[in-house]
């Protein structure tokens, strides 16, 4: 079954490239290698599920050196490809990265591409995805997958303080929330993660927030975003959402310790294999403030300047960006694909659980492409756990939060 | 022949250079400087200049900007908290782990039938061991719900601790990670020196009917002196560069209160690229050590004069 559709997937791809002429002439002379550096599980099954056979064998000639690197080395691995100049010919890279690493001119722009491989377009993908892969106007990578969160509830407990849908809004939310954690010792309302680098954002988002400023700076100064910490840290304060108690938010989900919470695409599949008799949940699109935006991650495929097949490696990009390939690596792998088109396979719509990534990815956003991004985050973790921890007040901790990250903000004045 | 008699009658001649011992040496001094001494310079250049993740692709955006990141280092708190959780664990675990270690040396001495050669393969196991798969274990085992600590404290009726959340609990928390892990190898040489020590000692001792407290501080504890003092130095020198444990269990975290100066370092270099000052921070770190060292050898070394 899984090779008959993966045929019918390769010799898809390969009637496109014929078709557009997509085959470049030195690809059938000499053997190329394709070095490929992808992180994690997920890369790993582009070689068991056969993926990377497949394109070898719609483009002759090319071989494909995939090297799954584990996601705590990835970064390091990539300083270290960066610094020397030399590296694989394509990567992957998780979307937070994309600012700092476009920044040193060490990916290939893909604009001049598009029209030769009308995959990589970028009207094919989610709209908050195309935002990691833009840097400066120039297409730096294509989306590969994507993730984001949605909001999970139990809707036998949420039923029982009258909210049989879940929660609609910030407010709806929050009364939610004090009428479960009423429910006696040791219940809880939900599952926040402390030191989470998504959330605060979003709750900031969903208040109207903008982070991002005109010249690629990040600016902290509204005063919604007060407003949307003190909303999001009120869980914590109040004990709705417990600090350092350790639970497993999976098993306390399903124990009704904690009936809600925000997760991203592989919390749903881990809770049908682990417990397929579980029905009492349901997924909803996240709660609304001003917008219900959510955060859009996950990784997108670059190509490094340095490259000496070009061509090839962007075939491969083009390949893997196909409506049919990504179809068929959301069956095996069960990653969400960022093309909009391959939602309407009746596979992503079986179930309604599911599918309610569709509705949010289109309400998605990326986190701010600034540089310094990922140490902005770390400053603003930092500050988080004084204000859940340590009492100190949301405003004060937020102007010194500013003003420690005030050098580290990079702009195009600069 | 006759070179070696002009050797003999010629006194200048004799104090001239030998080559041959240089060559032996050649290697391992051309490897020291290679790994050793060149990385100190380099990183010493570097923290004099503001190298972060666009100057490492191109030269040309790297500046020379003196002392600033020292200037900067020493006004960042952050960095005088990893200094001072650092110091924390150094003063608490560095007598810690020697303590334990010649404990568990003089109790496995006593014999070296099977049970006792079980033990030291026990107490050595920790040394060997992933740091992951122990920060995994440990993790579960320090877990505030479920661990198997506060279920034991449960038991005791008392309440339950929250190992791994505060700031002062954590460092502590980590120190008896550390120190646990810690022992196996000090614990090795301990014994090996024990076991150098004459029998005859304490057979002479027994008969002037000295109790075996006063053999111990009389006879083991001083012959010991220097693995104490060896131990001593590379427990101090790896609590300085603290760095595995907290980095794997805690993250630093909770506000702060398990940053080490190694941490510090990582972070600033690996996960913000800011390379010129992260230099600049293990510049301060390699000079404390230094010290630090130096100190042990100046205490050593007055305890051999008396």
């Amino acid at each position: 079954m899984g090779k008959k559709r993966l045929a019918l997937t390769a010799s898809a791809v390969a009637l496109t490239s014929i078709v557009l002429g997509a085959c470049s002439n030195d690809r059938e002379s000499g053997d190329i290698t394709l070095d490929v550096w992808a992180i994690g599980w997920e890369a790993e099954q582009l070689v068991n599920e056969g993926y990377i056979k497949a394109f070898e064998d719609e483009n002759p000639g090319v071989k494909v050196n995939l090297q799954a690197i584990p996601w705590d080395n990835i970064y390091d691995n990539l300083l270290t490809a960066v610094a020397s100049g030399s590296g694989p010919d394509v990567v992957q890279l998780g979307t937070s990265y994309m600012a700092d690493f476009s920044s040193t001119g060490a990916l290939m722009p893909l604009n001049d591409y598009v029209e030769e491989y009308p995959n990589l377009d970028p009207s094919h993908f989610f709209e908050g995805a195309v935002d990691s892969i833009m840097y400066n106007d120039d297409m730096m990578a294509v989306p590969w997958y994507v993730e984001t969160r949605v909001l999970y509830y139990r809707t036998d407990l949420l039923a029982e303080v009258g909210y049989p849908e879940g929660p609609e809004t910030w407010e709806e939310l929050y009364d939610a929330a004090t009428r479960l954690y009423e429910r006696g010792d040791g219940l809880y309302a939900l599952t926040l993660p402390e030191n989470d680098d998504t959330l605060p954002y979003i709750f900031a988002w969903q208040n109207g927030v903008e982070f991002e400023t005109e010249t690629k700076g990040v600016d902290f100064s509204d005063p919604a975003f007060i407003e949307s910490v003190d909303y999001y840290t009120r869980f914590f304060k109040e004990d709705l959402a417990p600090l350092g108690l350790g639970l497993d938010p999976m098993q306390s989900f399903v124990d009704g310790i904690q009936p809600m919470f925000f997760e991203p695409p592989f919390r749903y599949q881990q809770l049908i294999d682990n417990y397929p008799d579980f029905e009492e949940w349901d997924t909803k699109v996240m709660p609304t403030k001003e917008n219900n935006d959510s955060v859009i991650g996950g990784s997108n495929m670059a190509v490094f300047e340095w490259t000496e097949h070009p061509d090839e490696a962007v075939a491969f990009l083009s390949y893997l960006t196909d409506r049919d390939t990504q179809i068929d690596y959301f069956k095996d792998v069960k990653v969400l694909p960022p093309r909009v088109d391959a939602w309407d396979d009746p596979a992503l719509q079986e179930d309604k659980r599911f599918y309610r990534y569709f509705d949010q990815l289109k309400h998605s956003r990326a986190q701010p492409q600034v540089l310094n991004w990922n140490r902005i985050n770390d400053e603003w973790k930092r500050s988080e756990q004084r204000i859940t921890r340590a009492g100190y007040s949301v405003e004060e901790e937020i102007a010194d939060f500013r003003s420690r990250i005030e050098p580290m903000i990079v702009t195009e004045e600069d | 022949m006759a070179r070696k008699k002009t050797l003999h009658s010629n006194q200048p001649a004799k104090k001239r250079l030998k080559p041959e011992p240089y060559y032996f040496i050649t290697p391992a001094i051309a490897l020291l400087i290679l790994f050793a001494v060149l990385p100190i310079l380099i990183a010493l250049v570097i923290s004099f200049t503001d190298m972060d993740l666009r100057g490492i692709t191109d030269w040309s955006n790297i500046s020379f900007i003196g002392l600033e990141n020292y200037r900067v280092l020493l006004s960042d708190p952050i960095f005088w908290t990893s200094l001072y959780n650092t110091f924390f664990y150094v003063i608490i675990g560095v007598p810690l782990v020697i303590i334990c270690s010649l404990g568990a040396a003089l109790l496995l001495n006593y014999g070296s039938n099977k049970l006792f050669q079980f033990f030291r393969v026990i107490y050595y196991m920790p040394a060997i061991t992933n740091i992951v798969a122990i920060a995994v274990i440990w993790g579960f085992l320090y877990n505030v719900s479920y661990g198997l600590f506060n279920q034991i404290l449960g038991f005791l009726n008392s309440g339950p601790v929250l190992w791994l959340e505060d700031p002062t609990i954590a460092k502590l928390s980590l120190i008896i990670l550390a120190v646990w892990k810690g022992i196996g190898i000090n614990m090795l040489i301990y014994l090996a020196a024990l076991q150098a020590i004459p029998k005859d000692y304490y057979e002479a001792a027994t008969i002037d009917g000295a109790s075996r407290r006063l053999q111990f501080f009389k006879i083991t504890f001083p012959l010991l002196g220097f693995a104490t003092f060896f131990i001593t130095v590379t427990t101090l020198i790896g609590w300085l560069q603290f760095f595995e444990e907290p980095f794997v269990m805690t993250q630093g975290g909770p506000l702060d209160g398990t940053i080490s100066i190694a941490l510090f370092i990582y972070e600033t270099g690996f996960s913000y690229s800011n390379f010129g000052y992260a230099a600049a921070a293990s510049f301060v770190l390699f000079v404390i050590i230094i010290i630090a060292t130096l100190i042990q050898f100046k205490l050593r070394k007055t305890q051999e004069d008396l």
